[in-house]
């Protein structure tokens, strides 16, 4: 069989793997390329672009050169500074690899941390604004407890798996979930709006179920729902009884809205496809779109603070918008803070985010200007945060985890770019970038390689907040194999001493046959969150792909 | 467990191409590329960067990894693994 007669055959990995046959020997003339391949081709200004095979296989499309899609990040690094422009002066740093004195105190830290009974994947949190109750779903379907003093004491819990939350008075709460109803499937048993008392955490109790496919983020305003889900509707419910919800109208206009927030009168829906999208609410029970604004990124999710409006979308940041003509948000342009933001919350002057790696907070003073201040590493994966005051609620995955951030005085904080680095056979040069995510100067006051044959140079050993500096490896190989560290020490509180591995490839693989393969969780079409770590014990094929 | 990774594409592609393809396995949404990112396979074997096929060992570790598309190679893998 011709496989370039297959268009999809190498997506059908699994159908073969049991003995299906997905798809057969079609057509007589051999298509120039694969359908759905990609390859690297030139700009009509010299800039490298990509291209793609078209779906029937008969051509390949024009050269895409506006940055999209990504570039080819199976490309080993050529080693290159990531500058552009006229040479850096390179300065080598001091070899030291102790951390100074005099970085000042850790504004940022975890205070407590709680784990459900049995299995958790906790997702998103809520606090109870006049109780201070924290509530949290994912699995289990809701985890209630609330601080006393530095202790998180647990409440109840109530089994089961959803995605969403949203407090509607009195201890009652409201849970979706995605998932379609005509798909028969264990984990979508829940699919839909479920409204449950949880006014006695200790014994909490259904009152309703509303079945609606794909549901997802909601808002309340007063005895109104506004509850979307990702086939792109917008429902407002009538909530004034609620044991008895009652869809009141749908708003189709959406593609995949992923979170809302309300105003007078106005709603925003952070819509990962179309952006953020506008709409009036001024009759609640017939919402129409006045208007969408694309984002950086794919936007996930929204917070309103100081009128301004902050949109998390993914590896672009957050996306700033005024807000002093509510009907017509202006964009005031977008913050990158590292990772992918998936979740933002805002409280006295700041904003908080999560990338699923860390928590972050950010000096919104100036919301045209953000100003980070200060990050921490979560121990799991940071899904969602509500910050009330100087303290943050996050959804940790495995665990609710509450964070405290002390604003005294301003500190550092060291981001470098890679973790690891791998010289080719071939490749001497090799650079990362370590980044100021502090609102003080960082300072570089060494940096190491317990092994010879590595030189370091830096283009600066002071990098001013939001900036970056640049650091050059030169690898002189001598044909035996490297495995050390780069040791980086600096003036940031949290990290004094970072290391970066450096070792010696001969596939230019980030990760090789025999070794460890790289965590990471991601959700998948029906809202499911699913962790590599947790397949331990049992094979998984992982088909790296895309649909164009 | 197989998972198909989409690194390159909005959630709603993959819903559709999910429901138009008939896959019975999950995609999984890779928004910006971050997992992806961890696991370059270096230098390929053809010239387009998909797909990337990667098998995980029940232990954790990478059995394998190929940037062309050999069914054979990898349910060799598989069984192999399986057998253990």
């Amino acid at each position: 069989m011709n496989q370039l007669n297959c268009p999809w055959k190498w997506m059908s990995t699994l159908l073969l793997l049991l003995g299906l046959i997905a798809c057969g020997a079609a057509g007589t003339d051999g298509p120039t390329c694969a359908a759905g391949a990609t390859e690297a081709c030139t700009c009509e200004n010299g800039n490298a672009g990509a291209k793609s095979c078209a779906l029937d296989g008969s051509e390949w499309l024009p050269c895409v050169c506006d940055g999209s899609p990504p570039p080819d990040t199976s490309q080993p690094d050529t080693g290159a500074p990531d500058t552009m422009g006229p040479d850096p002066e390179w300065q080598t740093p001091p070899t030291t690899c102790a951390a100074p004195s005099g970085a000042g105190d850790d504004p940022l830290g975890l205070t407590a941390s709680k784990q459900p009974n049995g299995q958790s994947h906790l997702l998103e949190v809520t606090v109870d604004a006049e109780t201070d109750v924290v509530y949290a779903t994912g699995i289990p379907a809701l985890y209630v407890g609330k601080m006393n003093g530095n202790n998180l004491e647990p409440l109840g819990q109530l089994n089961g798996k959803y995605e969403h939350l949203e407090l509607l008075g009195d201890g009652i709460v409201a849970l979706s979930s995605r998932g379609k109803s005509n798909k028969n499937s264990n984990t979508m048993t829940n699919q839909g709006l479920h409204v449950y008392d949880a006014s006695n955490p200790n014994s909490i109790q259904l009152l309703k179920k509303l079945t609606i496919d794909d549901a997802g983020g909601m808002a309340r305003d007063g005895d109104w729902l506004y509850l979307l889900s990702h086939d792109g509707i917008l429902r407002t419910l009538d909530i004034s009884d609620r044991s008895n919800p009652v869809v009141v109208h749908e708003l189709t206009e959406l593609k995949n809205p992923w979170s809302i927030v309300l105003v007078d009168g106005l709603a925003y829906v952070a819509d990962n496809t179309l952006g953020l999208v506008i709409v009036d609410r001024a009759q609640p029970d017939n919402p129409s779109v006045l208007d969408t604004i694309p984002t950086a990124g794919g936007a996930q999710d929204l917070v309103i603070g100081n009128d301004h409006l902050f949109i998390a979308v993914g590896t672009a940041g957050v996306d700033t918008f005024s807000l002093a003509n509510p009907a017509a948000p202006t964009s005031l342009g977008s913050t990158e803070l590292g990772g992918a933001v998936i979740s933002v919350s805002f409280s006295d002057d700041r904003l908080w985010a999560s990338n699923q790696e860390r928590v972050l907070v950010v000096d919104a003073a100036t919301p045209g200007a953000l100003q980070p201040l200060a990050f921490e590493d979560t121990p799991s994966w940071a899904m969602h945060v509500h910050a009330v005051g100087n303290r943050a609620y996050v959804t940790d995955w495995k665990t609710l985890s509450v964070y405290d951030f002390a604003p005294t005085g301003s500190v550092a904080q060291a981001d470098p770019s890679k973790s690891e680095i791998y010289f080719t056979s071939g490749t001497t040069e090799m650079s990362l970038t370590i980044a100021n995510r502090g609102s003080a100067d960082l300072t570089v006051a060494g940096m190491s390689a317990d092994d010879p044959r590595i030189t370091i140079q830096m283009d600066t050993l002071t990098v001013a907040p939001g900036e970056e500096a640049s650091v050059l490896l030169t690898y002189d190989d001598d044909g035996g194999p490297l495995d050390t560290s780069l040791c980086i020490a600096t003036n940031d509180p949290n990290a004094p001493v970072q290391q970066v591995h450096l070792a010696t490839t001969s596939s230019g693989s980030s990760v090789v046959v025999g070794e460890a393969a790289p965590n990471f969780i991601l959700p998948d079409t029906d809202g499911n969150y699913h962790e590599l770590a947790e397949q331990q014990g049992h094979p998984v094929v992982l088909i790296f792909f895309a649909t164009w | 467990m197989v998972w198909g990774i989409g690194p390159q594409d909005g959630l709603n592609n993959l819903q559709i191409f999910h429901e138009q393809m008939g896959l019975t396995y999950p995609f999984l949404y890779d928004d910006g590329g971050i997992a992806h990112a961890d696991y370059n396979p270096g230098q390929k074997t053809t010239n387009s960067i998909y797909p990337q096929d990667w098998i995980i060992g029940a232990d954790g570790t990478v059995l394998y990894v190929n940037t062309a598309y050999e069914p054979n190679e990898m349910i060799a893998v598989i069984e192999a693994e399986l057998a253990k």
